[in-house]
C-alpha cells in the first residue's frame, strides 16, 4: 500500500468519528439555541454541536439548583430582551460571576464543552472525547485516536 | 466429560510468544492449538470504548472477563493480593493477543553488560547466554515486529534496523537543543513502529494513543501474528482458562486441564508444552499445580518458580517548560537518554533509561484535560481559556527513567489459595519490596531530571516520590545453567520436564533497562528449535 493508499484507508476507518455532529442549519430560536448560544459565549468557540449541547443542558435542567442558576445567568447576559446577548467581557465586567451559583454553572458548563464530560444521573459520563473543546483550543494537535498526518508531522514546529 | 483437544504442540497463552512460537512451529508442518484464557478483541470497538471511557488508563478499551479476570492500574487490588510492602504497579491483558495490545512499542535490547551482571558488577546473577548468543535473534526478532530504528544504543549490532528511524518530535529536539554540554546524548528510540509501509500495515499517523491501542496497527502488537498463526493452521481456542499442568509417571506433562466460563471441564494434550501466559499467570499455573509427587507444584524443585518477581520501577518526574515543546504531539515517545544504561556504578545503584514523553502530563496528572479545571478554578474563561489551556499544554513535559530491578527472591508471586476468582482459581498473591539498590537508582535519575528541567527553564517541578510500574513483568520462571537455582535452561525449557517450555520475560535471570517485549521475542525465536526438537 502506498502512502496515498494509506491515508485514503486512514480517511474510511475514521469516517464516522470525522463527521462534526454539529450541523449547518441556522442556529433555530429555542432552550437548544439559546444555551448553544450561552456556550459559545463562555467557552469562547462557535459551531457547538448540537447533539452534545442537548445533553448538556439536559443534565443541568436536571437539577434543579443548576437549571435556577441557568436561568439567572441567562437573564444576566441579556437572554430573552430585544437586546442582543452581551458579550463575556460585559458579564465579567459587571461581575456576573462573582455570584457562586452563577459562577458555578458557568464553571460546569465550560468543563462540559472543554472535557467532554458532564454529570449523569449516577454520576460523570462521556459525551464525547475526540470533539471535546480541549483539542480545539491545542489547535497545533490532533485529538487522541484520531491520525494527525504523515508520519513525522510532528517533527516540525507547529507555528511552521 | 468436556472437551479433548489434541495437537502436537499444546500451548497456553495467545500473547506476542505464544502466538509467534505456534506460527513458526505451524509453518514447520506442526499441529499447533494455543489455549487463551480471554476473549478476542475487536479494534475498532476497543477504539469507541476508550473513547467512551471516563477515566482513560491502558486496560480501558478491551473487555473484561469475570472468568479470566487480571489487574487494572486503577484498581491495584481488585485482583491481585498485595502483601507489600510496596504495591506492584504493572499490570498485563488477558486476551487474544496479550498486553502487546497496549505496549508502548518501544524495542530496544538489552546492553552486553547486562547478561553479567554477577560477573561483573557483583549484583543478581548471570543469564546462561550472552549478548552475542542472543544477537542474531535480536535482529530476527526484530524483522518479526518491524522495528525502526538508528544507532546502536549500547547494543552491538550486525544487521541494520528493518526501517528508518522513526523522526524525533519538536519537543526532542528542543530537548536536545537545550542540554548539549550536559554530556547526555539524546537517542532516537527504537520501536516497533512503522515509518513506512511494513509488513502490509501503514505508517505511523501520530494518533497518540500507542498505549492503549494502535487505531491503524502501525505500531506492532500480536494481533498481527495472532493472524498468521491462524492462517498457518494453528487453532486458538478463547476463553480456555489453563488451571492445571498434569505430570505423568515418566516425568514429561502429560495434559492440560481448563475451564470454560461455564465452569465446565476440558483438558488439551500433545506432545510438546509450552507455556506462554506471562509472568504473572504462568508461574501461578505451575505453582497451582501440586501433586503429591510434586507438593512444590510443576518444576519447582528448584523453589524459585514465582520468585524473582522484577519490574522497571519508574521514576516519574513532570515540569512546566519555559517556551512551547509542542507537547501533545506525534507518538508517546520517540526518544530518550540511554547512556545511563551502563557503567561501574551498577555495582551499588539501578542502572536507567530515561524516557522523554510526548504525551504532556497525561500519566501525571491527567493533563490537559485536568489542566482545564485549573485553568477554570482561576476564572479563565472563553478566548483566554483556550489561549492559556493551548499555551500550558504545549510546554509539559514528562520524564520517566525506567530502574533496573535486581532479583529478590522475597519478591515473589504465589496462588492465593483462600482469594478464588468466579471460577474457583487463585488470585495472584504477590510480594514485593523496591530495594535501596533502585531507590538510589531513582535519586540519580531525578538529578539528570532536575538538569533536563534546568537547561529548560522549567517550573512546577514534580518527582513523584514512589516508584510507578512500567508493566514489565519479569523473573518469576528464571533461566539458569544450574536447576538448582533457576527453572529452565538457556532454551526455555524446564530443567525438569523434558517436553515442557516456558516463554515471555518470566525467563530473564536480571532486568537490565531495555524494555522487555523485544528480548522476549528474541528468546522465544531462540526457543523454537528447541521445542521442534522434542516432536
Amino acid at each position: 500500500m502506498d502512502r496515498r493508499g494509506f491515508l485514503g484507508g486512514v480517511s474510511a476507518l475514521f469516517a464516522a468519528s470525522l463527521v462534526p455532529a454539529c450541523s449547518d442549519d441556522p442556529v433555530v430560536d429555542g432552550p437548544l439555541a439559546r444555551f448553544l448560544s450561552l456556550s459559545a459565549l463562555l467557552t469562547g468557540f462557535e459551531n457547538l454541536p448540537r447533539a452534545h449541547g442537548q445533553i448538556y443542558l439536559d443534565a443541568l435542567r436536571a437539577s434543579a439548583e443548576q437549571s435556577l442558576a441557568l436561568d439567572e445567568l441567562y437573564a444576566e447576559a441579556g437572554y430573552g430582551r430585544e437586546t442582543s446577548p452581551g458579550s463575556l467581557a460585559d458579564l465579567e465586567a459587571k461581575g456576573t460571576f462573582d455570584d457562586a451559583r452563577l459562577r458555578a454553572v458557568a464553571d460546569a458548563i465550560i468543563l462540559n464543552w472543554y472535557t467532554g464530560v458532564y454529570e449523569g444521573a449516577s454520576g460523570p459520563e462521556v459525551a464525547t472525547y475526540t470533539e471535546a473543546l480541549t483539542w480545539r483550543a491545542l489547535d497545533y494537535t490532533n485529538p487522541p485516536s484520531e491520525c494527525g498526518g504523515l508520519t513525522g508531522f510532528w517533527a516540525e514546529s507547529p507555528e511552521g | 466429560m468436556g472437551d479433548q483437544l489434541t495437537a502436537d504442540v499444546v500451548i497456553v497463552g495467545a500473547g506476542i510468544s505464544g502466538t509467534i512460537m505456534a506460527h513458526r512451529l505451524a509453518k514447520g508442518g506442526a499441529k499447533v492449538l494455543i489455549l487463551e484464557s480471554g476473549p478476542r478483541v475487536d479494534r475498532q470497538k476497543a477504539i469507541e470504548t476508550y473513547r467512551g471511557a471516563l477515566i482513560k488508563v491502558p486496560e480501558s478499551p478491551f473487555p473484561s472477563s469475570t472468568a479470566a479476570p487480571g489487574p487494572r492500574v486503577i484498581d491495584l487490588e481488585g485482583y491481585y493480593v498485595q502483601e507489600g510492602p510496596d504495591l506492584f504497579k504493572s499490570s498485563y491483558l488477558r486476551l487474544v493477543g496479550g498486553t502487546t495490545w497496549h505496549w508502548l512499542g518501544t524495542t530496544i535490547r538489552l546492553v552486553p553488560d547486562d547478561f553479567k551482571m554477577k560477573t561483573l558488577f557483583g549484583v543478581g546473577v548471570d543469564w546462561p547466554i550472552t549478548y552475542d548468543d542472543l544477537e542474531p535473534y535480536y535482529a530476527e526478532a526484530e524483522i518479526e515486529l518491524g522495528v525502526a530504528g538508528e544507532g546502536d544504543l549500547g547494543s552491538p549490532r550486525t544487521t541494520p534496523y528493518p526501517m528508518k528511524p522513526i523522526p524525533l518530535t519538536y519537543s526532542d529536539k528542543r530537548i536536545a537543543g537545550v542540554i548539549d554540554g550536559l554530556g547526555y546524548t539524546v537517542t532516537t528510540t527504537a520501536q516497533a513502529r512503522n515509518t513506512d509501509t511494513y509488513d502490509e500495515r501503514p505508517p505511523c499517523c501520530g494518533a497518540r494513543t500507542c498505549i492503549p491501542i494502535c487505531p491503524i496497527v502501525a505500531r506492532y502488537d500480536a494481533s498481527v501474528h495472532v493472524k498468521k498463526a491462524e492462517d498457518a493452521g494453528v487453532q486458538i481456542v478463547e476463553e480456555a482458562i489453563a488451571h492445571f499442568i498434569d505430570i505423568g509417571a515418566d516425568g514429561r506433562v502429560s495434559r492440560i486441564r481448563f475451564k470454560r466460563p461455564d465452569g465446565t471441564e476440558h483438558e488439551a494434550s500433545g506432545k510438546v508444552y509450552v507455556l506462554a501466559a506471562h509472568a504473572m499467570e504462568t508461574p501461578k499455573l505451575l505453582l497451582m499445580s501440586k501433586t503429591g509427587a510434586l507438593p512444590n507444584g510443576v518444576s519447582n524443585l528448584s523453589d524459585q518458580v514465582g520468585r524473582n518477581l522484577m519490574d522497571h520501577p519508574i521514576q516519574l518526574s513532570w515540569a512546566l517548560a519555559e517556551d512551547s515543546l509542542a507537547q501533545s504531539r506525534g507518538p508517546l515517545s520517540t526518544a530518550g537518554i540511554d547512556g545511563t544504561r551502563g557503567g561501574a556504578f551498577r555495582n551499588a545503584t539501578a542502572a536507567f533509561r530515561v524516557e522523554f514523553g510526548n504525551d504532556g502530563w497525561t500519566w501525571p496528572t491527567g493533563g490537559p484535560m485536568t489542566t482545564v479545571g485549573e485553568l477554570v478554578k482561576l476564572g479563565l474563561r472563553g478566548q483566554a481559556l483556550a489561549a492559556e489551556l493551548s499555551r500550558q499544554s504545549a510546554r509539559q513535559l514528562r520524564l520517566s527513567s525506567l530502574m533496573e530491578q535486581l532479583p529478590d527472591p522475597e519478591n515473589r508471586i504465589v496462588p492465593a489459595m483462600d482469594q478464588l476468582d468466579a471460577l474457583g482459581i487463585p488470585r495472584p498473591r504477590i510480594s514485593y519490596r523496591v530495594d535501596t539498590y533502585t531507590r538510589d537508582g531513582m535519586g540519580k535519575a531525578i538529578e539528570v531530571h532536575e538538569q533536563i528541567f534546568d537547561a529548560l527553564g522549567a517550573t512546577g517541578r514534580k518527582h513523584d516520590p514512589e516508584p510507578q510500574g512500567a508493566g514489565h513483568v519479569m523473573g518469576t520462571y528464571r533461566m539458569g545453567a544450574d536447576p538448582a537455582t533457576s527453572v529452565v535452561d538457556a532454551q526455555c525449557r524446564s530443567h525438569e520436564h523434558d517436553n515442557l517450555f516456558m516463554l515471555g520475560s518470566g525467563t530473564f535471570p536480571t532486568a537490565g533497562t531495555a524494555n522487555p517485549t523485544l528480548t522476549i521475542v528474541a528468546l522465544t525465536l531462540r526457543a523454537v528449535a528447541a521445542v521442534q526438537a522434542q516432536l
